[in-house]
């Protein structure tokens, strides 16, 4: 599993003994949000069978920039969890003054057609830090599943 | 991960210690035999109960189970108790997302002969009958929300009431099956939205519903009380509050965030964010945890009616002719105000357990009227291929472990592990051929859940029993799994 092919941004699973943790790079915040949420939704889905066909605004407010990230992410989940939605993509439309704006891309989620590859149950804050190394941004997420 | 920064001692035959340094409040203690130790010590569950012991108010010492594995935040089978009154705080990351996830057994009149040649059978309705797998929903009615209100304050009894069980089942569930103080004006409506269709759903990852056999009793007095006799088929459910829970989870995590600034709290990780007990944002989280845990125990509820009808359905006769009865319900992720003994003294504590299970001794208020002479049962669920266990509380437990216990085998290979050494075998012709019958839903979920890739629940199951915390009343081998 593997993000983009520039080495400042893109995304790379590790392992946890119970859970599984993603580790995601970004040349900005927006960046990093971006590749976050495409690996969460690569760790859930097999993405190549969905089709982003509708979209799903998502306007999230947090004190804190990791705080923001979990509960973008969690989006994602929720999208999924409580109506059946199964995003292929996220995009961030803006991010800034605590709130982060934009939308996922889609459809319904079924069964015949798609796959879950991992049931997420939620996004920890488990160690949650997000560093600027130079010019691009990092962080280390653990997923409770 | 955490450099090691700790000095772990063994100071008994079972019992290891790490002293308090820097600004832990208290010592960690932890309960394993030289092999569990090793587990534990590889992955860092140690240095996440060195972490717990930083928090305020913490009581006594920072205790870890022999089925401890790196968890976030606070390990997963770590235990720790809270004083209000010394500033004391509640922690979502110190119970998880998955809110009373917990253990439900039931006894049976039926012998393994009767139910064998009609597993394949069982374990398939079983299937029809209670949804799994991620995003399972719509086994009953999806609720309405005043309806989700009563699932928050009533737990299992609404579940009874709604014709799913009896009210003898919640005389035998721990709390009774609700948890009082459970307010569901401080829960979001994300959350009753995801738990509105799921309840008597059974969900993923290592929850199951088990067909067991009894196949050795060690106490036979206990084994009696609790209605175990061996060669007897039981039944076993083990899931929790589904995304209700998750999500109550999630949004407190991040009130606690906000919390753990405003008052000032420095901990080692952002996981074990916190409020004092005492502060509003500690008690309308413990009052959406507790709606949580009752929606948990409604859900344990209605999935037993269900699979008490799959029974009925394929081997003819009803509950009481197949001897169908309750022996407990107990959780194993969550947060209670208990009366404990603190160095003579009575004290209120918010004992924390997650991954742990509640192990009360024999005349303890709690214990169900039934079992008062002997103590509570403990359900001690392992992997699909090996055994579980049902146990006994003791008084040593409260004295030693605000009466706890370790709650299951405990991971030991992450799931990509498992799944690489699963590659190329067929984990299902494997268990056949010990005689397990298994139904799942996701594809790589029998590879995830692979006897291999826990630890060994008879180990860890010993550690407590010669240590004096729990005693073993019998080992129950399954037969048949279904696998979420």
């Amino acid at each position: 599993m593997a993000g983009d092919t520039d080495s400042r941004s893109g995304y790379s699973t590790f392992e946890h003994t119970a859970d599984v943790g993603l580790e995601v790079r970004g040349t900005s915040l927006t960046d990093l949000f971006e590749q976050a949420a495409a690996g969460f939704i690569d760790l859930m889905f097999d993405t190549r069978t969905i089709r982003p066909v509708r979209t799903v605004p998502i306007a999230v407010l947090a004190e804190e920039p990791e705080e923001l990230l979990v509960a973008w992410l969690e989006e994602i989940l929720f999208a999924f969890d409580a109506n059946g939605f199964a995003a292929a993509e996220a995009r961030v439309a803006s991010l800034g003054g605590g709130e982060v704006k934009g939308h996922l891309a889609g459809e319904d989620f079924d069964p015949r057609r798609h796959e879950v590859r991992l049931a997420v149950k939620a996004v920890t804050y488990h160690n949650l830090a997000i560093r600027k190394v130079g010019e691009s941004y990092e962080v280390k997420i653990v997923f409770d599943v | 991960m955490q450099k090691k920064s700790y000095d772990l001692k063994r100071v008994s035959d079972h019992v290891w210690e790490i002293e308090p340094v820097g600004r832990m409040n208290v010592p960690v203690r932890v309960y394993a035999d030289s092999e569990l130790i090793v587990s534990i010590e590889r992955d860092n569950a140690m240095q996440q109960s060195a972490n717990v012991a930083y928090m305020p108010g913490i009581v006594r010492a920072s205790l870890a189970m022999p089925d401890a594995h790196w968890g976030y935040g606070f390990p997963i089978g770590g235990v720790a108790a809270f004083d209000a009154e010394r500033g004391g705080v509640i922690s979502p990351g110190g119970i998880g997302f998955d809110i009373n996830c917990g253990v439900r057994l039931i006894r049976t009149d039926l012998t393994e002969s009767q139910v064998k040649p009609k597993i394949q059978e069982l374990v398939n309705e079983f299937y029809r009958q209670v949804p799994c797998g991620v995003g399972s929903s719509k086994a009953i009615q999806k609720l309405s929300e005043a309806e989700m209100r009563r699932v928050c304050t009533d737990g299992a009894a609404w579940a009874v009431e709604n014709g799913f069980g009896r009210p003898e089942d919640l005389e035998r569930t721990e709390a009774g099956g609700a948890l009082q103080g459970a307010d569901p004006d401080v829960v979001s409506q994300k959350a009753f939205s995801r738990g509105r269709p799921q309840v008597g759903t059974l969900g993923s990852g290592n929850h199951f519903l088990e067909v067991d056999v009894v196949e050795r009793v060690f106490d036979a007095a206990a084994a009696d009380a609790f209605g175990v006799a061996e060669g007897q088929i039981a039944l076993q459910i083990h899931c929790g509050s589904r995304g209700f829970g998750h999500q109550v989870c999630t949004d407190y995590l991040q009130t606690m965030q906000k919390a753990t600034r405003k008052y000032g709290i420095e901990v080692p990780d952002r996981q074990l964010a916190c409020a004092p007990l005492d502060s509003p944002e500690g008690k309308r989280y413990f009052a959406a945890m507790a709606c949580a845990a009752n929606y948990a125990w409604a859900n344990r509820q209605t999935i037993f009616a269900l699979i008490a009808g799959a029974l009925e359905n394929v081997l003819g006769g009803d509950r009481d002719a197949l001897g169908l009865r309750q022996v407990y319900d107990v959780c194993h992720n969550i947060a209670k105000f208990e009366e404990h003994d603190v160095e003579g003294e009575k004290r209120v504590l918010c004992v924390h357990r997650k991954g742990a299970t509640r192990a009360f001794p024999p005349g303890h208020p709690e214990v169900p009227a039934p079992y008062r002479e002997v103590g509570q049962p403990v359900l001690i669920p392992g992997d699909m291929g090996t055994a579980s266990y049902l146990l006994v509380g003791t008084q040593r437990a409260m004295q030693e472990t605000w009466g706890s216990t370790c709650h299951g085998a405990g991971r030991v290979l992450s799931r990509k592990a498992a799944i690489r050494k699963a590659k190329g075998r067929s984990i299902k012709k494997e268990l056949a051929e010990k005689g397990i019958i298994v139904r799942y839903e996701g594809r790589t979920t029998l590879a995830e859940e692979m006897p291999e890739a826990y630890k060994d629940v008879d180990a860890v199951v010993s550690v407590m029993h010669e240590a004096g915390i729990t005693r073993k009343v019998a080992r129950l081998r399954p037969i048949g799994v279904v696998k979420g």
